[in-house]
């Protein structure tokens, strides 16, 4: 992976990681609004701005895909550099987890 | 009747978006619906019920570019697409300014590419056409003007050194907008402030820079000799004027041998109570020799002076003796 990638996208953002995350099933920009808000409960709502520069960079450094237009929406779908990338941040987030869980277990197990 | 329809002349920096939603805002809160803008500046209202409403300002080329698609994104998420002006996008909202909703970008890292976008679509450009453009001019003008040595290369050059200046104003005045908008997005700190005071110090350097070869390459080189009755003048480059003083009588001449290399030597015989309608003026480019008979006695002012001018003037009283 080249170094421009590394450093723009590792560490993620949460709008991109989501991004990243919905779109290993082809979906547009509102579509993936939608679904991030129901997977949060309401609690993120993706704004448009952020939505769509995101998306034209993301396209532009090849980690998703343009696959069709529909209604005035593109659709895209992650690629293989894209899954790498979200993989690696699958990876941190899953091992910031785990110190969490048991720091707190831990702490919690002293009291 | 009321009128319906109404155009304000307003004028916002290109830094100056936070400002611009702002205005927006307040005219719809007014009752004044923003419908559109033109250059250089006209902002077009439409009366409508007053009421909040969020203006927002995005600057996104590749949305201009695929322009359906764009508006229909925020469109999906409740942003009404209004209008296009010098490359911002324009959007609104219902319901005021604050609440958490009511915002087109929802990360820092997000709002920062949008500054980033404005700097690269609208301030590039202006650097480019500062750098390649105003300051040789300003240079072009200054040196060159002395080919042609008449007054309008002399304003142009300083209309080209003003140019500068004003661009040079406006790219601090820019510096410190986009310093207050990404202090405003992800806090201050020393390296934000480190970054933008070595930005503002570089403005100030060149426009510094700007000013000491401005005043070097129109800066007067030249030495006087005094020699029997007369002086000799030789210049690298004459920008100035050398004044001597003589009483003369009727009869007397005043002989003079000029040589211009560059630029051009003027020579200007006046009495001292007439300087605005010298009795004797000459342009000279070349080499020219030649001398001027003084027509009345009188206290008199014998002045060399050139635009840019290199080479020698040499000038001799003859005193008239009637044998």
């Amino acid at each position: 992976m080249d170094i421009h990638i590394k450093k723009v996208y590792v560490p993620m953002t949460e709008t991109g990681f989501y991004i990243l995350l919905c779109l290993q099933e082809p979906n547009h920009g509102y579509g993936i609004v939608q679904k991030v808000k129901e997977m949060t409960g309401g609690e993120i709502v993706l704004a448009p701005g952020t939505m769509y520069g995101s998306l034209s960079k993301m396209e532009y450094d090849g980690l998703i895909n343009f696959v069709r237009e529909e209604n005035k929406r593109r659709i895209f779908v992650i690629t293989k550099l894209g899954t790498e990338v979200l993989n690696i941040e699958m990876k941190r987030i899953e091992r910031l987890y785990k110190n969490m869980k048991e720091l707190r277990s831990g702490s919690g197990g002293e009291a | 009747m009321m009128k319906n329809k109404k155009t304000v002349y307003k004028y916002f920096s290109i830094p100056a978006w936070r400002k611009e939603e702002e205005y927006l805002s307040k005219m719809h809160e007014k009752g004044w619906k923003f419908t559109g803008a033109n250059v250089p500046g006209l902002y077009h209202f439409e009366r409508c019920e007053p009421q909040p409403v969020t203006y927002r300002l995005d600057y996104n080329k590749e949305g201009r570019r695929y322009r359906g698609e764009y508006v229909q994104m925020f469109k999906d998420c409740g942003w009404e697409y209004v209008c296009d002006f010098v490359g911002f996008s324009y959007f609104r909202k219902e319901g005021s300014v604050g609440e958490a909703r009511e915002e087109i970008f929802c990360d820092e890292t997000s709002m920062l590419d949008m500054m980033k976008r404005v700097f690269r679509g609208r301030i590039i450009p202006l650097i480019l056409v500062f750098l390649f453009s105003v300051l040789p001019q300003m240079f072009i003008q200054s040196v060159g003007y002395s080919y042609r040595a008449d007054a309008a290369g002399k304003v142009l050059s300083y209309v080209a050194l003003g140019l500068a200046v004003v661009y040079l104003v406006l790219f601090a005045h820019t510096a410190v907008q986009f310093y207050k908008y990404e202090k405003s997005v992800s806090g201050e700190s020393a390296g934000l402030r480190r970054k933008y005071a070595g930005l503002i110090a570089l403005i100030v350097l060149i426009l510094a820079g700007t000013g000491v070869s401005f005043w070097a390459i129109n800066r007067s080189v030249y030495e006087v000799r005094e020699t029997t009755d007369g002086y000799v003048v030789t210049a690298d480059r004459l920008t100035s004027t050398v004044t001597k003083e003589y009483d003369l009588q009727k009869g007397d001449f005043v002989v003079f041998h000029i040589d211009c290399k560059y630029g051009q030597f003027h020579l200007s015989i006046a009495e001292e109570n007439k300087k605005d309608d010298p009795c004797f003026f000459g342009d000279y480019h070349a080499t020219t020799v030649g001398s001027f008979e003084i027509g009345e006695a009188g206290h008199y002012l014998v002045e060399v002076s050139g635009d840019h001018a290199e080479g020698q003037v040499e000038y001799t009283i003859r005193h008239f003796s009637p044998n």
